[in-house]
């Protein structure tokens, strides 16, 4: 046992942090994009079951949950990985994460396809910017059944 | 000069140099550009290195007379004068000395 150990048991040292909340440096929009896509197809749904009374409550309750981890996800990251430096490079990034905020209210209090759809286009526009944060290219696809575009980095 | 105390590092922010576990005295001197400080903010202990010295310009703004601007080493897990401004001396508690 070293003489610093030894020191700490009789007289604990100060703690100094060096990191953040939790230094994990793992952020990805991604939950948030995969949120916003749900709710979309959720809004699809409602449109096609309206006379299902059960289908409804069950879709509205999923919109109604995947908006929220939505917004709560792209606070995260908006809150804890951007800093004012990004803002150089993305100088719309607080008006892209309002919009997010606004569209996924609108999500929840309407179940129309078109306020969905502006959800899933800021948060992609937030998926850009993000990557872009860290020179990674971004490419887009269409893998779920929404059918609307997703914005993914591109590492090779 | 006196002895602040003994601390203990908690984070990876300023890795290599200050890993975690790793203990360091830290001791009042007059702070210079590069030095690795512990700074006190709202009852939190940070380490930080001085990026910035009252009267030079950062990011083209003039730091005002008695502040500093901190960064930890690390900047993708490290809070420091990006996101809080820059720092009073007399939130810096001194200087730090890497024990072991």
């Amino acid at each position: 046992m070293n003489l610093m150990k030894v020191l700490d048991m009789i007289k604990p040292a100060g703690l100094v942090y060096a990191h953040c909340d939790i230094p994990c440096g793992i952020y990805d929009p991604h939950a948030a994009q995969m949120a916003a896509q749900t709710v979309l197809r959720m809004s699809k749904f409602i449109q096609e079951k309206k006379s299902d009374a059960h289908a409804v409550a069950r879709l509205v309750a999923v919109k109604e949950e995947h908006a929220e981890i939505c917004k709560h996800e792209i606070r995260v990251i908006w809150g804890d990985y951007f800093k004012p430096e990004h803002l150089q490079k993305s100088p719309s990034l607080h008006e892209t994460v309002w919009k997010i905020m606004k569209a996924a209210s609108k999500a929840r209090q309407e179940s129309d396809v078109a306020s969905a759809e502006q959800l899933v286009d800021a948060v992609n526009v937030f998926a850009e910017m993000f990557w872009g944060s860290k020179g990674v290219r971004t490419y887009k696809a269409k893998p779920y059944p929404t059918e609307k575009e997703i914005v993914l980095p591109k590492f090779v | 000069m006196f002895v602040i105390g003994r601390f203990r590092v908690k984070g990876s922010s300023m890795e290599p140099l200050y890993p975690a576990g790793s203990f360091m005295l830290c001791i009042a001197l007059p702070v210079r550009k590069g030095d690795v400080v512990i700074v006190e903010k709202n009852g939190r202990r940070m380490l930080k290195r001085v990026q910035g010295l009252p009267g030079t310009r950062i990011n083209g703004k003039i730091l005002s007379k008695g502040y500093y601007y901190v960064l930890g080493d690390n900047p993708d897990s490290s809070t420091d004068s990006r996101s809080f401004g820059a720092v009073h001396r007399k939130e810096i508690l001194g200087k730090v000395f890497r024990l072991t």
